[in-house]
């Protein structure tokens, strides 16, 4: 077979390319893998926070009027602060454009709180009903 | 052989060994990751079981008089006073049918049983036991969590000391 000048630099370059190929597919892949670890991270955290704060207020109720204590959750989730608010049995935690829920079986009074100003809350239960606030 | 075949072979071979070592690194990869997926449900599941059973053995429920009649519970809590179990919650308990049972305890499948010295006790003629086992046959419980606690069965005759087994599963 007679070969052309360049014959092999043209089968470099598609080898090159196909090379080049292979390593964006698994890139792409190991990258894709790699955040949707990181999102279920926080996700985790998310419902931990709710499971946690959901905790507190049904201790809260179940211990009546007088109940106080403080408890602390993370600072940020994601790298950013974040909204919890609970009402009709659902713990809501929202930050940047994701949100998680957790049932709570506490039934009283909506509660809002979020982290932008300290991650130290204190739960307690007087006349009015449950409430958080900064601790 | 024609110029550019060995380079093809070459290339093929490469190729090869190229994506063993790419298996090789993904298949560890992927059981690390399901791994520590089933690790964070087993510590979810923990951490309620856990909740579950302090709210069980240390409060009194809400709203406290649950046990009486025409009173609807919303967290259920078997305690009289912290670690001392009402005999009359845990009877009241035994009429809530087990699905509502569940919801109320936010579990999948549970099991409650109360022992001493290794033996069920008997709490109002009945057998301290409530729920599903999850040790029984007919049951492929996935996980489950056991947590104990130490408490006080308070009978009108005789306070005993007994051994509180809260199980958490699911199949």
């Amino acid at each position: 077979m007679r070969v052309k000048k360049g014959q092999t630099s043209m089968e470099f370059f598609l080898l090159f390319g196909l090379s080049m190929a292979i390593m964006a597919m698994l890139f792409g892949t190991i990258s894709q893998k790699q955040s949707n670890v990181f999102e279920r991270h926080n996700a985790d955290m998310g419902r931990e926070v709710a499971s946690n704060v959901g905790f507190q207020t049904e201790m809260a109720l179940v211990q009546g009027k007088g109940y106080s204590r403080t408890f602390f959750v993370p600072e940020t989730i994601a790298g950013d602060n974040y909204t919890v608010n609970i009402d009709n049995r659902i713990v809501y935690v929202g930050w940047n454009d994701n949100f998680v829920t957790e049932q709570t079986l506490y039934s009283g009074r909506p509660i809002q709180f979020n982290t932008n100003r300290s991650n130290v809350f204190r739960v307690l239960h007087n006349e009015s009903g449950v409430f958080i606030e900064d601790g | 052989m024609d110029k550019g075949q060995a380079f093809i072979s070459d290339f093929a071979v490469s190729v090869a060994v190229f994506s063993a070592i790419v298996t090789a690194f993904f298949i560890p990869w992927n059981s690390i990751i399901e791994a520590d997926n089933r690790f964070s449900v087993e510590k979810d599941m923990r951490t309620e079981a856990e909740r579950t059973a302090a709210f069980l053995v240390t409060t009194e429920g809400y709203p406290s008089d649950w046990e009486r009649e025409g009173v609807n519970v919303t967290i259920p809590g078997f305690a009289q006073a912290e670690n001392i179990l009402s005999a009359e919650k845990i009877e009241e308990f035994t009429n809530i049918s087990y699905q509502n049972q569940r919801s109320i305890l936010r579990t999948q499948q549970f099991f409650i049983e109360i022992t001493r010295n290794g033996e069920t006790l008997t709490i109002n003629g009945e057998q301290a036991e409530y729920g599903k086992n999850p040790q029984n046959s007919s049951y492929t419980p996935e996980t489950s969590i056991v947590v104990t606690r130490q408490v006080i069965i308070d009978q009108t005759e005789s306070p005993k000391p007994a051994e509180f087994k809260y199980v958490s599963w699911r199949d």
